[in-house]
């Protein structure tokens, strides 16, 4: 029933609300993980992947209702331009969706400190693997214990290699996001929920888990964060629109070319996104955050 | 596309055919968790979970379909009907979704590298050694090259009353109806994550030995009736969850739906108390042979 608190038709009119969405379904992730998981001595260990799990089953509806949505307008739209419109209620939608979720794990991340070791093991690991020199050092200064990481950053030798780096890795995800969306309509959202997450725990590590600076710690990674998401939720819709049209068996018809077109047009304008978030990562953010 | 290889619509006609779609799903998950997030130092320490993750996205829509079907026959047939009949063929599907799970996770337990299972299975593993030893935790996952890091040993008493076993199972039961109360699909989870640990258990005990075949027949003996208890209650809460939001709920349509929900969570008790007595006095007999 939480699943459906709000009429997917009715967010698409107004796409703020998912931001709402998002943050419910975070929170109650978090809140269900902790309850019921935490006496569990094997499932607790997993809490971190879990709670994006749980998120992820929450979200899977409007994940549905949204791509559905967007397939049949691609077949009904003439111009390129108004599709473009069209499928951009459903990008803020999803964007407004992923706030919630980063807004509310950073939330999380603060007000629970016993819990944070715990709920957020996997995506501390993952943002020191990404962000630090030493990677033990990190994981051990956010409260983790483990022993069985690699590293895998090493420090770069110019900004453009940073940038390039970064692009790469951010057309990795991308690929990612689009293979998962192609296999399975909703499948993406597990990358997005999963990244939402690591951003909210990489907020809370930023704000040394202090709540009042929690809309600094928004600022600092949402400058490149929301092209960088909005980037991987274009990916999502092209591959969720061609699974939909893969089902409903429109190989070969005329229909779907008009679908595999769109698809094409979405993910080269997903890569331009892509390059100019990362062009703010590497050469903007830090000019302000240091 | 995967999630609609098979029609649901047709699924419910024939619920045998859940089974291979089971086995597919299952499958896949496994290859996208070896493909994709093992080779990631993160999410390779988390694959057990991630294999459950993948099973349980891919299965939602088929769950949601039994769930609105189920639902919409208490609200149209709501009277002068064989309420246990009238779900067969949905608890019948679930079972066979389940078998499906089980069956390609035995698979994949054996015919897999010993080191590929270890870091695939690893949460299933560590389920296995905490309910089976106990006593020596550490030695059995050692076994299979799990580090002990975060579990401790002794955590479970062994339980040879019926009522513990009835006590315990409830809660897991209670699980599945909050879980499905809340997300009408949600209880897949629980089932999906029931079903990787049997296959895991299955595929462990057929390796070490074939003689161990009597406590597969152990565990199929109460281990079918109490997940089928378990269904029904994941069906019961789906019912009332998928009225709500569809608005049947207090259209004059609450009463049929409330008494078909209570029937369906007496019929779960019953089985689970059934489960509980086949494990305590029956299963025995099958460990010690």
């Amino acid at each position: 029933m939480l699943e459906m608190l709000m009429n997917p038709r009715k967010v698409e009119r107004e796409p703020w609300e998912m931001f709402f969405v998002g943050l419910f379904y975070a929170a109650i992730s978090i809140l269900l993980v902790n309850w019921i998981f935490a006496k569990d001595l094997v499932l607790s260990k997993y809490s971190s992947i879990l709670i994006v799990t749980f998120t992820v089953m929450f979200s899977i509806p409007f994940m549905y209702y949204i791509i559905k949505l967007e397939e049949v307008k691609n077949i009904r739209e003439k111009s390129n331009f108004s599709l473009i419109k069209e499928h951009g209620r459903a990008l803020s939608a999803l964007i407004y969706l992923f706030l919630g979720f980063v807004v509310a794990f950073a939330f999380f991340y603060i007000a629970m400190p016993n819990q944070t070791p715990i709920n957020f093991k996997a995506q501390i690991e993952q943002y020191c693997a990404i962000n630090s020199v030493n990677l033990d050092n990190c994981v051990k200064n956010n409260g983790i214990v483990t022993g069985n990481l690699v590293k895998t950053t090493t420090g770069y030798a110019s900004s453009g290699a940073h940038f390039f780096s970064i692009l790469t890795n951010n057309v990795f995800v991308m690929i990612f996001v689009l293979v998962f969306s192609l296999a399975f309509g909703a499948g993406a959202i597990f990358i997005l929920a999963w990244n939402a997450s690591v951003i909210g725990a990489a907020i809370g590590i930023f704000t040394n888990a202090t709540l009042n600076k929690i809309h600094i710690g928004l600022v600092r990674y949402m400058v490149h964060g929301i092209p960088e998401i909005a980037a991987y939720f274009v990916a999502a819709l092209a591959g969720g629109i061609l699974s939909v049209a893969i089902i409903k068996h429109e190989f070969g018809k005329p229909e779907f070319s008009k679908v595999l077109q769109d698809s094409i047009t979405m993910l080269l304008l997903a890569i331009l996104i892509l390059i100019i978030a990362a062009f703010i990562e590497v050469f903007v953010t830090p000019k302000f955050f240091g | 596309m995967f999630e609609m290889l098979v029609s649901p619509r047709e699924a419910e006609k024939k619920p045998e055919r859940l089974f291979f779609v089971g086995l597919l799903y299952a499958t896949l998950s496994l290859l996208i968790v070896n493909l994709i997030f093992l080779k990631n130092p993160t999410f390779s320490s988390h694959a057990g979970i991630l294999l459950i993750t993948f099973s349980v996205l891919f299965a939602l829509p088929f769950m949601y379909f039994l769930l609105r079907v189920s639902e919409f026959k208490e609200v149209v047939y709501g009277k002068n009907r064989t309420l246990f009949k009238e779900h067969s063929k949905a608890i019948l599907a679930l079972l066979f979704l389940f078998l499906g799970f089980v069956v390609a996770f035995t698979f994949f337990n054996l015919i897999l590298p010993p080191e590929n299972v270890g870091k695939i299975f690893n949460s299933q593993i560590e389920e296995f050694c905490r309910v089976n030893m106990p006593s020596q935790l550490n030695e059995c996952l050692e076994q299979y090259n799990i580090s002990p890091i975060g579990i401790t040993g002794n955590v479970v008493s062994i339980q040879n009353e019926v009522s513990s076993v009835f006590i315990n199972n409830l809660y897991v039961l209670l699980f599945v109806l909050i879980f499905s109360l809340a997300f009408g699909a949600g209880a897949i989870f629980i089932l999906a994550w029931n079903a990787s640990v049997i296959g895991t258990a299955i595929g462990l005990i057929v390796k070490t030995s074939l003689a161990n075949a009597g406590v597969l027949v152990a565990y199929i003996i109460h281990g079918i009736p109490e997940i089928t208890a378990y269904f029904v209650a994941a069906l019961a809460g789906g019912i009332i969850s998928i009225a709500i939001i569809r608005k049947d709920w207090g259209r004059g349509k609450s009463k049929n739906i409330f008494i078909d929900f209570v029937s369906l969570m007496i019929i779960a008790l019953i089985i689970l108390l059934i489960a509980a007595f086949l494990e305590v006095y029956i299963s025995p007999a099958f460990y010690q042979s």
